[in-house]
């Protein structure tokens, strides 16, 4: 297990211990951090950090209020301004790393659902005959925008962290959601086929590539 | 009540005192300073300030446990962190030497 991973479990178990009132702060807290481009290890020390200032605040009987001073996100802000930023270097295989995860998750929800519809659907669009798996475009676009959205949802999500500002987010969400349904449905194209065993062997691939720099940023 | 515009640019310098008198965690920090006539100071204004001087190596931080609850990290003046304090005091005492005498002359002037 890699020092971040230990951190963040930790973490996660230390908050279980803050009332909800500290715990919806620090969470909003740390959604704003995490889009920051400092490593997810800063980020897990300074979680802890707040975590043992709001518990013991906690048992002293203050509010979050009385804590930070009020202003959340500038508070955030200051923090940040302290804390090392990651390097153009960094950032880069700090999100290759992301990319590779969600193309992983991605592919893992992609291979059930191509087998199924080559199982159970013969004939049907983006069928092929086992163990050939049918790679349309619709496939490589909703690839993109799963990608694509992920990453900015996430941004808009942290960036507005202190703002009520969960229906502009559905929205998105659904927007999102729309235009996976109508490339899947008109781009149905058959781009190429691939055997299960070698889809299978690209998810298993893009997850260890991930993990190889995990560990390497965690150093 | 001191303006916080006022306080901004002494904060760290104090904050290094108080840790040379022993080592501190941010609240206790804050209620140091509060103690000494500063008002009350949030643990939010303390724990950045505390960052960058752990940052720039002026002080060291120590978890220890604590008997009413979690860990809590305490911070330690390093060598570094002595040597600021002694800047901090050798111009703030120019800075309060020069401000005295312009008030005294002020009062001076208003005085029929």
């Amino acid at each position: 297990m890699t020092r971040t991973k230990r951190l963040l479990r930790e973490n996660n178990a230390f908050e279980k211990q803050l009332n909800p009132e500290f715990n919806a702060v620090l969470t909003d807290m740390v959604v704003y951090l995490r889009s920051a481009p400092v490593s997810e290890y800063n980020q897990e020390l300074v979680r802890r950090d707040l975590g043992q200032m709001f518990l013991e605040a906690q048992l002293r009987g203050d509010g979050p209020e009385t804590v930070i001073g009020g202003d959340y996100r500038q508070f955030c802000d200051q923090v940040l301004d302290q804390v090392p930023r990651l390097t153009a270097r960094e950032r880069a295989l700090d999100g290759l790393s992301t990319a590779l995860l969600c193309l992983a998750v991605w592919g893992v929800i992609w291979l059930v659902n191509r087998g199924l519809v080559t199982w159970l659907r013969p004939g049907a669009v983006g069928w092929s005959p086992w163990p050939a798996l049918a790679v349309t475009v619709g496939d490589l676009l909703a690839t993109a925008i799963i990608l694509a959205a992920a990453w900015y949802l996430f941004r808009s999500v942290s960036r507005t962290a202190f703002s009520d500002s969960a229906g502009g987010l559905l929205i998105k969400t659904f927007l999102v959601l729309a235009a996976l349904l109508l490339v899947n449905r008109v781009f149905d194209d058959v781009l190429l086929e691939i055997h299960f065993a070698a889809a299978l062997a690209g998810v298993v691939l893009c997850f260890l590539l991930h993990r190889a720099l995990e560990h390497f940023a965690d150093r | 009540m001191i303006p916080s515009q006022l306080l901004k640019g002494t904060l760290e310098g104090c904050v290094l005192a108080v840790i040379r008198q022993a080592p501190a965690y941010g609240y206790e920090i804050a209620q140091k300073l509060a103690a000494y006539g500063f008002g009350q100071i949030a643990e939010g204004t303390i724990y950045p300030l505390l960052l960058r001087l752990e940052r720039s190596g002026a002080v060291r931080p120590e978890l220890r446990p604590s008997a009413l609850g979690p860990s809590r990290k305490y911070y330690a003046l390093t060598e570094g962190g002595e040597r600021a304090l002694e800047e901090f005091i050798a111009s703030y005492s120019e800075l309060g030497r020069a401000v005295d005498r312009l008030l005294a002359d002020t009062k001076k002037e208003e005085q029929p």
